[in-house]
Formats: C-alpha cells, sequence, structure tokens
C-alpha cells in the first residue's frame, strides 16, 4: 500500500506509506518537502528524493535495535537474526498483536518492555522461546486476568444491587 | 542475504562519519525499502561525500522532530532548496 500527497503517484509510490511509519507531524513535513521534488529537475530531483527518504526514515516510530551487525571495531557481533527482512516481520507481528489487543486494553508495549527484561535473566535449558512468542504468552495472560477480574467486578455489582435491595426490603417500617 | 543492505553498510563504513554515526545512519536505513535504497545508493556510488550530507540532513530533522519547533523545518527546507539549487 503506498501513499500519495498532491504530487503524482509516480513521484512518491516508492517511498513507504507515512501513515504506518510516523505521526501526522511528519507527514506535514513530507508533504512540504515533496513540493520540492514536484519542481526538483535532473539531478536536483535524485537529491530531492534522497531528502524525502531521510525524512520518511526520521519520522519511522522507534529504530529496530536487534539484527543489524554493522561490525564496527566497538560493537559486538550480531550474527541472530541478522536480516532486515525478519526484523520487518517481528514488527508486523507486534503491530498486529497491539490491534488484536487494543480493544481489551492490554498494553502491549510494556509487555515488551518486560520481556526485554527478563530476556537478560540466564535463559532455562531446552527450547529458547522467541521474543514473540513470550510476548504472546505474557498477553494471554494479562488478557485473562482482565477478564476474570472484570467477572469478578460483574459478580460484585450483582451482589451490591441484590445487597441494596435487601437493605430496602429491611428498611420497611412495620406496623 | 540483503544485498542491496549489505553494499550500504560497506558504503557507510568507508565514509568520513564517525563509528557511532555510521552505526545511527545504518540503523536508520535498516527500514528502508528498496526502492528508496535504491535512490540513496545511486548518490553515494557516485560520490561518498554523500553519506555525510544525508547524515547532516537527518540530524537536523531529527532535532526538529525532537524539539517539534517549525522555525528549524523552515531552516531545513531552506538548505535543502540552497542545496537543490547548486547541484
Amino acid at each position: 500500500m503506498r501513499e500519495k500527497f498532491g504530487g503524482s503517484q509516480e513521484q512518491t509510490d516508492w517511498i513507504a506509506p507515512a501513515e504506518s511509519r510516523g505521526d501526522s507531524y511528519g507527514r506535514v513535513f513530507r508533504q512540504t518537502e515533496e513540493t520540492l521534488l514536484d519542481k526538483a529537475r535532473g539531478k536536483a530531483r535524485e537529491v530531492a528524493r534522497v531528502m524525502v527518504v531521510v525524512t520518511a526514515l526520521t519520522f519511522v516510530a522507534g529504530v529496530p535495535k536487534e539484527g543489524y551487525a554493522l561490525n564496527l571495531p566497538n560493537q559486538p557481533e550480531k550474527t541472530a537474526d541478522d536480516s532486515r527482512r525478519d526484523t520487518g516481520s517481528w514488527n508486523k507481528k507486534v503491530e498486529d498483536l497491539k490491534k488484536e489487543n487494543s480493544r481489551v486494553g492490554v498494553d502491549v508495549e510494556t509487555i515488551q518492555e518486560d520481556v526485554k527484561k527478563e530476556e537478560k535473566k540466564p535463559q532455562k535449558k531446552g527450547r529458547v522461546e522467541t521474543e514473540f512468542e513470550k510476548i504472546a504468552k505474557r498477553t494471554k495472560r494479562e488478557t485473562e486476568n482482565r477478564a476474570k477480574a472484570r467477572e469478578r467486578q460483574g459478580q460484585r455489582e450483582i451482589q451490591n444491587k441484590i445487597e441494596r435491595k435487601i437493605g430496602k426490603v429491611l428498611r420497611i417500617p412495620r406496623y | 542475504m540483503d544485498k542491496k543492505f549489505d553494499l550500504f553498510k560497506d558504503l557507510v563504513l568507508k565514509s568520513d562519519l564517525s563509528d557511532e554515526d555510521k552505526f545511527t545512519f545504518v540503523m536508520l536505513f535498516s527500514r528502508s525499502t528498496d526502492e528508496e535504497l535504491d535512490v540513496v545508493l545511486k548518490l553515494m556510488k557516485e560520490d561518498l561525500d554523500w553519506v555525510k550530507k544525508m547524515f547532516r540532513n537527518y540530524k537536523m530533522k531529527i532535532e526538529a522532530k525532537i524539539s517539534k519547533d517549525s522555525k528549524k523545518w523552515d531552516d531545513i527546507l531552506a538548505r535543502e532548496k540552497k542545496l537543490l539549487d547548486t547541484v
């Protein structure tokens, strides 16, 4: 899915859609910047395209932290999941999970942070769960807990109603 | 293997950016699409100085994004217009 901004489709359809990659503030600036792209010709057009790409990436929410081995002298070498495609699918999974759970109010980001903290602890032997599996499991648990809490709340409310009714009955003056 | 992205990484490593900036720049482009990477690689292959220019452009943009200062955005646009006039 691509997004158009005022300019023609062929001018902007190679840039990832801003709606999935940034906030409204970024979109407004990108629209303005793309007017530059419309006017530029030749070499200037190539440069303008690069500027728009930089803007688009600047407004990507968050930056993936794993799977991008640069192998600089001071950077620890990362070998696991060394593919930006994999991280892309991971991000999609998290986004899907967020959408799925937004209805029940489960905060996936908080869970994600907790899972990262847990990852720092020594791993048990046997099959190692992926980060997504851990988040999915934790989210499921949170959802179930919330459902139980709602159920308990409902029962309390019914009980309160009954008690109020009984109270009214008890307050009826006797003759 | 992602050949385009590997080429991008190689070119960034060859640039004059500091190690920290190189890392930041590669991380920034780790979310890029192939089409976006094509556009950037074309300029980088021609002249590695574009890495520095692009990074400078990114730094200004990220600062403006964080500060939410519209004047900074105006300044960036003015600089970009000036740059486009010179190429």
